[in-house]
């Protein structure tokens, strides 16, 4: 029986002209975007391996230089973009690319490609993932909203009804036939756009590749099954097509268009963001804060004296300067890190707003999930920041040091040979796996599934009571 | 007639649950983005001011000891009153109408100190302390109601204004009577919009003066203006093809589809593709390269910095060394910049030259898409366009570069500015866009998006006069 | 006296498909013409040429000596059409929906006047000020002749106005038609009940592939009569006309 009901919900599936048109037009934008998408990483990915080879023969080219100037002018880190970026560049273009990491200073990532593109993008980014997560629930709602509206309106539940067909197979046979057009129509697009990333080899491999990919399939098909499944039970509780295809778009455009931007927005005004030049003000203190605590200087001068058996800087076998400013920044540290934590808080607070949010919107929650397996996300732009501050700390180390031990008094004067540059390392970055940020992914997943069985629940309830009411009327 | 038809409407739809929801929506919507576009122009506005303080306050203090000096009160240490720390504040703020749509304004930067310390590539000091996820969401503004949710509202509420009657045989009822259904279906779709449009204008002239706070009320005005004639002539547009649809395609289903798939075409594709095939025709220069050219100039520079003092000399042998032991790296870092300005100005130009081409290409392309001249037009009149950004970005360069001209020398030579000299260097004040600017630039795809909808209105209307026999 | 209602060689062509052949029919002031046929006769099509909802292929329809494709809305003023089914505003009362159609086809009756012409067809003043949504077909056929009194037509288009109606209210109806029909009103009803056609026709014509094939005096037959001549035309395969 339930065979039967899939055959023909498949037949009718198969039949319908317009759907067709639409998945053959979503599955060639997909494909195209992910081609266009490939081509775009690429070309980032080029600029980022001439910018780092650039920066390191300015880096070695600098001769004989004192080693704080050095650290001043310093280097820069540049972040590698994920093959899956191609397919869902996620927060990408909105998040800095570019970290100097200079003495004294923590500073943010830089260059946001995002500055440079046309307002235009505001409304609409071609990539597999947007065209997906936007397209993906319409034209299931377009495929789905007569299901039950149609067969109730043409009299055929009545009929099947009376044959004797159950209530439980009919539901059953919709379900699963909803299911399988699910995969009919969006594993071809999926598959295709997704191919590109495994022939991209010149970029910086991620290391769960196969993980990612696994996941971000299941992601979409679990919220597009969402959608079947909410377009189920909506067609049967509807009277007619009309209404049941109305009400599926009022929830298309609630739920893919319009709450996404107004949680965002939401969670801007619960949680604004601080003003820069505040964080620039705090960062400025934190650099400035073991110049300005005399009494922590002077214990430690003393220490430093007593450590040496000496009773003046002049007499010390290091250097004094140095000392103090790498001492400088290890004071700052911990503020940075204050800094730099209390605005992750507020951009995780942020978040959490964009978590409730998407309990009304399955399309945020697989928004955020498909960022973060494509590792075009906030964790792991914050886990390159990180990694470039711990570089920085290192190198501004390195070259205190170099003139801790070589530079005596000279202080400033003292310039170190080009040979020394070449033993400061480059950034070496490995993209994380996906599971290190498995705490963060949790909610995102949590709340897709609440949402599937919610669905699952919701749509058998409406299509049980629909037929209750048939057979009572 | 109308005001039976405005009677009908109210008890029928406007005053039901669904016409309830659907005006409740647009009203909490079209609120909440002004309120929050409010929240955040005068946040901006205060912001603008409080930088421009700051660093007034810092300029005032350097003038002050340069005055001491010059009149003899203070014996100056070498870092006192020097022209490379003379310092001009350049912030921006909201446009007069930045409550109206916020775009992209929280992406770019806002603030820059000009003075001699700054090259055109490290001007603006950093502003990238964003949550990445939430800048990509973008804002819910008017202007994002207005040109994409406002749209899906009236086709929610109007697509059935004809099959509703038809399917249930009223239609031919109502043709029974000595009038013509069809310009009963057309009133009754110029109502429902005109009751759409009076609810978001409505709300839009609340904010208009709530939010005005300290900001210029005659601009705003005229923003105002231009910003509620886009408006409108959108949401005339969406009027036109609708009544197409209603017009000329009977079933309610094949309406409402055809209207979605026209409104995501208009609204989602085609923005997407154009802007996809302008970033791929025209790709901007790569900021990285600008950056590692920067890097160049300023490693070459620290090496070089006494032939390039020798050469700046020669180019000015007017100029007489001072003696005064002023710190090398005051010469060495704007020598350094100077070079900087030379070695990156044809990266700056390509940036300009490939923003301009891609915006050539918009600029023609939008007439396919409605929503892009609707989008444009009302972040334009609401100062929320990157055109405004960039424009910023570019004083902010040549006021740099015009000051560097004025103190450079000075700070080559190692001499103190004149009082008079410092006095006379002008303030850094922003060129906005006027009303009428925007208008005139509105003009055309303004006048080509009426015209499409009057077009649009003549065809449907005409086909509403149509038989019965066609219409029915 | 000029028929209230005439068709002249009225016919109406649907590409390749006859619809309506050539029709010629006249239906005089206090007079019913009940119209049989089986389905796809042209026995709606014939109404919906009337009613001006139709373009003639050929022939003319005339409304009290007006010809509905030269002057369809002055036609109209004369015209009230009943069809199978009544459809009001769900979400107004019977005497809201009344209103609105009074108003629109230019009347300005007051509610009480409005309440009398409800209460004339049938329908209390206490459900007139039920919303329709709640009506039965037969309340909802009621508020149809109200707008049919209230508008003060002297013709009736009535498409199966008694399919699906109990037979009391079939009766009910068909008394209501009588009274209109003796108060001098043209009455043009497209039915396929035989009996209530004798009942309340003056003249009944049989239709059959959008001719008319026959037209009886219904006085001069009895029920069963206008039936075996009725099923005699029905089988006759030729159609043409006696």
């Amino acid at each position: 029986m339930i065979g039967v009901m899939i055959s023909k919900e498949i037949r009718t599936l198969a039949r319908n002209r317009v759907l067709i048109t639409f998945t053959l037009l979503t599955t060639a934008l997909m494909f195209v975007a992910a081609l266009m998408g490939n081509a775009r990483v690429e070309a980032f990915d080029r600029e980022r391996v001439e910018a780092a080879s650039a920066d390191s023969e300015v880096w070695l080219a600098q001769g004989e230089r004192n080693p704080h100037a050095a650290a001043h002018f310093s280097r820069y880190a540049f972040k590698p973009i994920p093959s899956l970026a191609l397919f869902d560049p996620g927060s990408l273009d909105f998040a800095g690319i570019a970290l100097w990491m200079e003495a004294h200073k923590q500073n943010p990532a830089v260059y946001r490609r995002a500055e440079d593109r046309s307002d235009l993008q505001q409304f609409a980014d071609l990539n597999p993932a947007w065209i997906l997560q936007i397209f993906g629930p319409l034209i299931i709602f377009c495929a789905m909203f007569a299901v039950v509206a149609g067969e109730r309106e043409d009299g055929t539940l009545r009929q099947l009804l009376s044959i004797g067909a159950s209530s439980t197979s009919i539901i059953m046979g919709k379900v699963i036939a909803g299911m399988v057009g699910l995969l009919l129509i969006f594993t071809p697009g999926l598959l295709l756009s997704l191919a590109p990333v495994s022939q991209a080899t010149h970029l910086v491999p991620i290391p769960d590749q196969a993980f990612r990919v696994g996941g971000i399939t299941l992601a979409y098909l679990a919220t597009l099954a969402v959608y079947v499944l909410v377009a189920l039970a909506v067609s049967s509780l509807c009277q007619s097509r009309r209404s049941a295809f109305l009400t599926l778009l009022v929830i298309w455009g609630a739920a893919v268009i319009a709450i996404p931007r107004i949680a965002g927005d939401v969670a801007s005004t619960l949680h604004p963001q601080p003003e820069a030049r505040e964080i620039r003000r705090d960062l400025a203190a934190a650099a400035g804060a073991y110049g300005r605590d005399a009494a922590l200087k002077e214990r430690e001068l003393a220490e430093l004296l007593s450590s040496y058996d000496v009773s003046s800087q002049a007499e010390l076998p290091v250097s004094y300067t140095a000392f103090s400013l790498q001492r400088s920044e290890e004071v700052a540290h911990p503020f940075f890190e204050e800094i730099y934590d209390g605005l992750t808080a507020n951009h995780s607070s942020q978040d959490s707003v964009l978590g409730w949010f998407s309990a009304v919107s399955p399309t945020m929650a697989l928004n955020r999930l498909s960022a973060g397996l494509a590792g075009v996300d906030r964790y792991h732009h914050q886990h390159f920041v990180w990694a470039a501050e711990q570089h920085r700390r290192k190198i501004v180390k390195q070259m205190n040091e170099d003139m801790l031990l070589h530079a005596g008094n000279q202080g400033g004067r003292y310039v170190s040979s080009p040979e020394f540059w070449a033993t400061i390392e480059d950034f070496p970055y490995t993209l994380p796996k996906v599971s290190e940020f498995r705490e963060a992914y949790a909610a995102p997943i949590l709340t897709l599934g609440a949402q599937l069985l919610f669905a699952l629940g919701f749509a058998a309830w409406a299509m049980r009571r629909s037929q209750t009411l048939e057979q009572t009327r | 007639m109308i005001g039976l038809l405005l009677k009908h409407e109210l008890r029928t739809l406007f005053l039901r649950p669904v016409g309830i929801i659907a005006l409740a929506t647009l009203t909490i919507a079209a609120t909440y983005a002004l309120w929050a576009g409010g929240r955040h122009l005068q946040t901006g506005v205060a912001q603008a001011a409080a930088y421009q303080d700051s660093v007034d306050d810092s300029r005032a203090k350097w003038l002050a000891t340069l005055q001491q000096i010059e009149n003899g009160e203070t014996t100056p240490s070498p870092y006192d009153a020097r022209p490379i720390n003379l310092r001009l504040p350049a912030a921006l703020a909201p446009a007069p109408l930045g409550d109206f749509a916020r775009g992209a304004f929280e992406l770019h930067p806002t603030t820059a100190t000009i003075g001699a310390w700054s090259n055109t590539v490290n001007l603006f000091p950093h502003y990238q302390f964003d949550n990445p996820g939430l800048v990509q969401l973008g804002k819910f503004d008017l202007a994002f109601v207005a040109v994409v949710l406002l749209p899906l509202l009236m086709i929610a509420l109007t697509f059935d204004a004809a099959a509703a009657d038809r399917d249930s045989g009223r239609l031919r009822i109502l043709a029974a009577q000595p009038i013509r259904p069809g310009r009963l279906v057309f009133s009754r779709l110029l109502l429902r919009a005109a009751i759409l449009w009076a609810c978001l204008t409505l709300v839009a002239l609340v904010f208009l003066f709530l939010n005005a706070g300290s900001v210029s009320f005659g601009e705003r005005l005229g923003r105002f203006g231009v910003f509620t004639l886009g408006l409108s002539i959108y949401l005339l547009f969406w009027l036109a093809l609708i009544s197409l649809c209603v017009a000329f395609i009977k079933r309610s289903e094949a309406v409402i589809a055809c209207l979605i798939t026209a409104w995501a075409v208009l609204t989602l594709g085609i923005p997407g593709v154009v802007s996809t095939t302008a970033e791929r025709l025209y790709p901007q220069p790569s900021r990285l390269a600008y950056l590692s050219e920067m890097r160049e100039a300023q490693g070459d520079a620290a090496r070089e910095t006494a032939q390039l003092t020798a050469g700046f000399l020669v180019d000015h042998p007017e100029l007489t060394v001072s003696d005064e032991a002023v710190p090398d790296y005051y010469r060495g870092t704007f020598l350094q910049n100077v070079e900087v300005e030379q070695r990156t100005s044809p990266i700056l130009a390509a940036f300009v030259d490939a923003r301009s081409r891609r915006d050539r290409l918009i600029q023609l392309t939008q007439f396919a898409s409605p929503a892009m001249i609707a989008a444009r037009i009302l972040n334009a009149a609401a100062g929320a366009d990157t055109d405004r950004q960039h424009a910023y970005q570019t004083q902010a360069r040549e006021a740099l570069q015009a000051l560097a001209e004025q103190v450079g020398p000075a700070i080559v030579a190692k001499q103190r500015l004149s009082v008079a000299d410092a006095k006379a260097i002008p303030d850094f004040t922003f060129r906005d866009d006027s009303a009428g600017t925007i208008l005139t630039s509105s003009l055309l795809p303004g006048a080509y998006l009426a015209l499409l909808a009057l077009v649009g209105l003549i065809v449907a209307r005409r086909r509403f006069e149509a038989p019965l026999e066609v219409f029915l | 006296m000029e028929a209230m209602l005439k068709a002249s060689r009225l016919s109406k062509h649907f590409g390749s498909t006859v619809a309506l052949h050539e029709l010629d029919l006249e239906v005089a002031r206090g007079e019913v013409l009940c119209l049989l046929g089986a389905n796809g006769a042209g026995k709606t099509t014939t109404i919906n040429l009337f009613l001006g909802f139709l373009e003639p292929t050929a022939g003319e329809a005339t409304v009290n000596g007006l010809s509905v494709s030269a002057v369809p809305l002055e036609t109209k003023a004369h015209l009230a059409y009943i069809p199978e089914q009544v459809a009001l505003y769900p979400q107004l009362s019977g005497l809201e929906n009344l209103e609105f159609f009074d108003r629109f086809a230019g009347g300005k009756r007051s509610r009480d006047e409005l309440i009398a012409h409800l209460e004339k067809a049938g329908l209390p003043a206490e459900d007139a000020q039920r919303r329709t949504s709640t009506y039965s077909k037969g309340m909802r056929q009621k508020v149809g002749v109200a707008i049919a009194l209230a508008k003060n037509a002297q013709a009736l288009l009535l498409d199966e106005p008694l399919s699906g109606l109990d037979p009391a209210a079939a009766n009910n109806f068909c008394s209501l038609l009588a009274s209109m029909r003796d108060e001098g009103r043209a009455v043009l009803m497209a039915t396929h009940d035989i009996f209530r056609a004798k009942d309340v026709g003056s003249r009944i014509g049989i239709m059959k592939a959008g001719r008319l094939v026959d037209l009886l005096e219904a006085s001069s037959l009895s029920a069963t009569e206008i039936e075996q001549v009725y099923l005699a035309h029905m089988h006759d395969e030729a159609g043409a006309p006696s």
